[in-house]
């Protein structure tokens, strides 16, 4: 940008050097909000509009927030915030993964009952392919019907994103990730580190320690752009 | 003056710890577009590095191995143990064993005995579109057998692996450290010798991806009482 500013008139340039500020705020907020990319019209998006695949998306409702939440009487029937809508899954077991040099010491997400459920839990609603999509407590305002129409679509078993009704050959989520596993395991990184620290759910890694629902900048709903692996090496020291 | 002193012998000594750290990102253990393996065996098509070995989700629905595994296994069920007629220890094969129940150094073979691509993976990484993502472009790359890491589909002319390094063949061997002492056993995997005994796969920084410097042939000493 070439300015020519009248040597006479400071004013002007003062105001011109407050533009240029302003425009350079601008640009900064704008680089943030290119990291975010709505759940609306993403693949979690199940609403007619939606960007899930077809066979998974109801045909007649473009709300979607409801898949998964309700502003009204949510807890009165699936006893867990937050305003969830999804029915849960029946799944009691999910196992747990493990490995002879693991230190970490996780713990089944399924035995919990809804409310004290860990909040990975609500993401098998739909991943562990036993519940449909839009199998609800609250039914969205609708056009037409009074039921969303994929209420029973599975999830199917030949996708990757279709985790199944085991976690044992998984990530390992639900489980502390402190200071204690960190002198235990030297190939971590310190989780007092803001870095580690904004991953953990209560001090614990859960689903939504990699994932965020609601953003899909980073496919596949990543926290962060995994580029040079730089979500995987936020945690491992490797 | 003295406290500074000490200050900066302990700054010194933490930074040649960390000096011999080097991430497997930008190494030649990477296989993604920005790592430093040779051009001819990185992908093209992806930036993620973890995936050419691990994945997130579900790698043992396919062959149930830890440590989240995700390369292609090679088909070689027969490599082959070092024998020599001053040998006191056992090595077994590390080929045949049922995925899951194997010793770990037969992942290793999933690139360095030639037979499967670099990036022959179960999960294709997820910067790649398509669903499923399908596989990074270096999927039927084989490591030539020019290439300085390659072993081959032979472990006979190889230092042994996957054998027990336990007191007896201390005691049977009279030219091994004893496996009770630290250094020895913290390099040992359930008492065995494998592969990562010498080789740490996620580190350089000691050049061979070497556990330890080995000027002085110091790691080749923390064993053999030579």
């Amino acid at each position: 940008m070439v300015c020519i500013v009248s040597t006479t008139n400071l004013g002007g340039l003062f105001k011109m050097r407050k533009i240029l500020i302003l425009l350079s705020v601008l640009a900064f907020a704008a680089l943030a909000n290119a990291q975010w990319q709505s759940v609306v019209g993403s693949p979690h998006d199940l609403s007619s509009t939606g960007g899930a695949p077809a066979a998974l998306k109801a045909t007649n409702t473009t709300w979607v927030c409801d898949f998964c939440h309700t502003p009204h009487q949510a807890s009165a029937v699936g006893g867990q915030y937050p305003l969830w809508n999804h029915t849960p899954t029946a799944t009691a077991h999910f196992g747990v993964y493990s490995s002879p040099t693991m230190n970490a010491s996780p713990a089944d997400i399924g035995v919990s009952a809804m409310g004290g459920a860990v909040v990975s839990f609500l993401c098998m609603s739909c991943h562990d392919g036993t519940i449909g999509m839009g199998n609800l407590y609250k039914q969205p305002v609708l056009t037409s019907g009074t039921t969303v129409s994929n209420s029973a679509a599975l999830m199917p078993s030949t996708w990757s994103v279709m985790l199944g009704t085991s976690l044992t050959d998984d990530h390992p989520i639900n489980f502390a990730y402190n200071n204690a596993l960190y002198l235990a395991d030297s190939g971590l990184n310190d989780p007092s580190t803001t870095a580690v620290s904004s991953l953990l759910v209560g001090g614990t890694v859960q689903c939504s320690s990699c994932h965020d629902v609601h953003n899909n900048y980073n496919f596949p709903f990543l926290v962060k752009s995994n580029a040079s692996s730089a979500l995987c090496t936020t945690c491992h020291h490797k | 003056m003295r406290k500074m002193l000490l200050l900066l012998i302990v700054l010194g000594l933490s930074t040649s710890l960390c000096a011999a750290w080097q991430s497997v990102v930008g190494s030649k253990h990477d296989l993604s577009t920005g790592g430093t393996a040779d051009s001819s065996l990185r992908a093209t098509n992806t930036t993620w590095v973890c995936t050419f070995c691990h994945t997130p989700h579900q790698p043992s629905s396919m062959n149930s191995q830890h440590p989240l595994w995700n390369h292609a296994r090679t088909a070689t069920a027969t490599f082959g143990v070092y024998s020599s007629p001053t040998m006191n220890a056992t090595p077994s094969d590390i080929g045949g064993a049922a995925y899951g129940a194997m010793s770990m150094s037969l992942l290793c073979m999933s690139c360095h005995d030639g037979t499967v691509g670099m990036g022959n993976v179960l999960r294709g990484p997820g910067d790649i579109s398509g669903h499923p993502a399908p596989p990074p472009s270096n999927s039927t790359t084989l490591m030539p057998s020019s290439d300085p890491a390659y072993i081959g589909a032979s472990l006979t002319n190889d230092h042994p692996v996957n054998f027990t390094y336990d007191n007896n063949l201390y005691l049977a061997d009279g030219g091994l450290v004893d496996p009770a002492s630290p250094a020895v056993a913290q390099l040992l995997f359930a008492n065995t010798m494998q592969c990562s005994s010498c080789h740490d796969a996620h580190n350089d920084g000691n050049s061979m991806f070497l556990v330890k410097d080995n000027a002085g042939s110091a790691l080749c000493t923390t064993c053999h009482h030579k």
